[in-house]
C-alpha cells in the first residue's frame, strides 16, 4: 500500500522536528497512525520517534516505514529502578523524559552548532491532537513560542497571559500559576539554533515536582520575556491534550485469546 | 484492442454522528486530518442537536473536504444508558444519501461505511473498502473486550465471526467494521437503524439483515486478518479548575 505522500520537502523552508515519546501498549498502533495522517499534511517535517524500550520493536518500524514520513527512530528504555552502589531504588524519572532527551541528543549529534539548519523542536505525545494550523504557527520560532493549549491543569485550556505590547508576562492557570513555565509540554516549540547553542539543556529526570518538567528544560534556555506568542497572541487554541482510554480487554482472559500474530 | 476507459474512482461517504462535548472540535479535527488524505471522500457529518451548532458550523467551513453538514436531535426517551446511541444521526445520512440520488440517473459508484467521530482509521482501510460491490467486511481492533475482533473466512467467504460478545448474532460486527456500496442502500430504501424492537448491541445485526446475507459478505484486508480501524475511546476531560462563571476577558473555542 502506498501512503499519500507528504508535500515535497522544500530546501527553503524551516524544518519542524517532532519528538515523539511512545510505548508499547494495546491502542500503540492506532496512536502512532493517526498521528502520521496528521503529520502527512505538514511540509518540512521530521518525525523523530523515541521508543520507550529495550530494542525498536517491529510495530513501530513498521508503521514509520509505510507511513512516508521523513522519520528518525530511535528508543531508549526507562529503568523501573535505579542502581544506587549495591541496593536499586526505584526511579522516579516521569514517562516520557529519557526519551524526549534523547530526541534532543539525535539533534545535536546530527547537527553542528557552527551551521544549524533553520527549524523548530516541538515535543509531541502520541495521544494528543494537532491542528495543522498549529504547525505553521510555531514553524518560525526565533528562540521559543508559546501557545493554548486545552484540556491541562483541569480546564478548557491553559494559556500564556500576553499583554497589549504582545510581550508574555504570565500563566493564566489555575494549577500553581506561579511556575517559571507554567505551560504544557505541548504548549511551546524552541528554534533548532537555541537547542544547539545550549547543549546542555534537557529535561531534568529527578527529583522534578509535578507540573515543573517544562519549567526544568525551559529555564535554561529563555526567560518569559523572550517567548513568543503565537496564535494570535495567544488567544486560540490549536492544540488538545486529548487522552485515550484504555480498552477494557476483559476477555483476553489470562493466557490471551486472540492470536497474537495478528498485530493491533 | 481497444483500451477500456478508466472507471471513475467510486466516491466513498463516511456518516459521522456527532455530538457536542468538550474534545468534540478535537475528534473532528483528527478525523478531518485522516479523511483529508483520502481521496474522493465526501463526509457527512451529523450533529446530534435540534439545530446546527456554530462550533460545527464554523469547523466544516474550514475542514478542508466535501462536507455535507445535518443535524437531527435524539428524542429525550432514547438517551437512557444501554439504549443504542446515533441512531437518528446515522439514519439522516441515510436520507440524504437517498434524497440526492432518488432523480440521479444510474448513480456515481459510491461506497458509504459509519465513521464514529473517536474511532481511529488507518489511510489503507478506504483503499480496500473502496472496491466493495454490495457490503464488505473487516476486522476491528480494541473491541469486544479484545485487541480485535474480526470475521471468520474460509476460502473468501465468510463463514462466522470472531467476536468476544455473542457470536451467534447474524453478523456479529461492530459499526466500524463494515461498508455498504451506495447501490445497495439505493436499492433498499426501507433499510435503517431500528429503535422499535431493537435489543442491545443488535443495531448492526439488524441493519446488515435488510441488506445482505453473510453469504454474499466480500471480505477485505487481506481475507479480515489485518486491523485497519481501531474502536479508540478519548477519556472524559478533567475540567475541575473550570470557574463555576465564565471569567476570562475572551471567549475562545476549545
Amino acid at each position: 500500500y502506498v501512503y499519500s505522500r507528504p508535500p515535497p520537502w522544500s530546501d527553503t523552508l524551516p524544518t519542524i522536528f517532532v519528538i515523539t515519546p511512545t510505548y508499547t501498549r494495546p491502542v500503540q498502533k492506532a496512536e502512532l497512525t493517526r498521528l502520521a495522517n496528521t503529520f502527512l499534511h505538514v511540509q518540512n517535517l521530521h518525525w523523530v520517534v523515541v521508543e520507550d524500550s529495550p530494542r525498536r520493536t517491529n510495530l513501530v518500524s513498521n508503521v514509520l516505514e509505510k507511513a512516508g514520513l521523513n522519520f528518525t527512530h530511535l528508543n531508549v528504555e526507562t529503568p523501573k529502578s535505579l542502581k544506587l552502589g549495591l541496593s536499586w531504588i526505584p526511579s522516579h524519572i516521569p514517562r516520557g523524559t529519557l526519551q524526549r532527551n534523547l530526541g534532543l541528543h539525535w539533534l545535536r549529534d546530527s547537527f553542528s552548532n557552527t551551521a544549524p539548519p533553520e527549524g523548530v523542536v516541538y515535543f509531541a505525545d502520541d495521544d494528543n491532537t494537532y491542528s495543522l494550523e498549529l504547525f505553521e504557527e510555531m514553524r518560525y520560532t526565533r528562540r521559543v513560542s508559546v501557545w493554548p493549549v486545552a484540556f491541562v491543569g483541569g480546564l478548557r485550556y491553559e494559556s500564556p497571559k500576553v499583554n497589549p505590547a504582545g510581550k508574555v508576562v504570565g500563566w493564566k492557570t489555575v494549577f500553581d500559576p506561579n511556575r517559571p513555565f507554567a505551560i504544557d509540554m505541548a504548549g511551546f516549540a524552541i528554534s533548532v539554533k537555541l537547542i544547539l547553542e545550549k547543549p546542555h539543556a534537557s529535561f531534568k529526570l529527578e527529583g522534578v515536582k509535578g507540573g515543573y518538567q517544562e519549567t526544568s528544560l525551559l529555564k535554561d534556555l529563555v526567560t518569559m520575556d523572550g517567548l513568543e506568542p503565537k496564535a494570535a497572541n495567544c488567544t486560540k487554541v490549536l492544540v488538545w491534550h486529548t487522552r485515550t482510554e484504555r480498552p477494557t480487554l476483559v476477555n483476553e482472559g489470562k493466557r490471551g485469546f486472540t492470536d497474537p500474530r495478528v498485530e493491533v | 484492442p481497444r483500451r477500456r476507459p478508466e472507471a471513475a474512482l467510486p466516491t466513498i461517504y463516511a456518516i459521522t454522528p456527532t455530538y457536542s462535548r468538550p474534545v468534540q472540535k478535537a475528534e473532528l479535527t483528527r478525523l478531518a486530518n485522516t479523511f483529508r488524505q483520502v481521496s474522493r471522500l465526501h463526509w457527512i457529518l451529523v450533529e446530534d442537536a435540534a439545530a446546527r451548532s456554530e462550533l460545527v458550523t464554523r469547523f466544516v467551513a474550514g475542514a478542508g473536504l466535501p462536507c455535507t453538514h445535518l443535524h437531527v436531535p435524539t428524542p429525550r426517551r432514547y438517551k437512557r444508558p444501554g439504549l443504542p446511541r446515533a441512531t437518528e444521526q446515522r439514519n439522516a445520512g441515510l436520507a440524504w444519501l437517498r434524497q440526492r440520488h432518488q432523480h440521479l440517473p444510474p448513480p456515481q459508484p459510491g461506497v458509504l461505511f459509519f465513521a464514529d467521530d473517536d474511532n481511529t482509521y488507518s489511510l489503507e482501510l478506504f483503499q480496500e473498502m473502496r472496491t466493495t460491490r454490495k457490503v464488505s467486511v473487516w476486522p476491528v481492533g480494541l473491541v469486544g473486550g479484545r485487541r480485535y475482533e474480526r470475521p471468520l473466512v474460509e476460502n473468501g467467504k465468510v463463514v462466522g465471526w470472531y467476536t468476544g460478545w455473542r457470536a451467534d448474532r447474524p453478523f456479529a460486527i461492530d459499526m466500524a467494521g463494515f461498508a455498504v456500496s451506495l447501490q445497495v442502500i439505493l436499492s433498499h430504501p426501507k433499510a435503517v437503524f431500528k429503535r422499535r424492537g431493537s435489543q442491545p448491541g443488535m443495531q448492526e445485526s439488524d441493519f446488515l439483515k435488510q441488506i445482505t446475507t453473510v453469504e454474499e459478505l466480500e471480505p477485505k484486508a487481506n481475507n479480515c486478518t489485518k486491523v485497519l480501524v481501531w474502536h479508540t475511546r478519548t477519556e472524559k476531560v478533567n475540567l475541575a479548575n473550570e470557574p463555576k462563571y465564565h471569567l476570562d476577558t475572551v471567549n475562545i473555542e476549545v
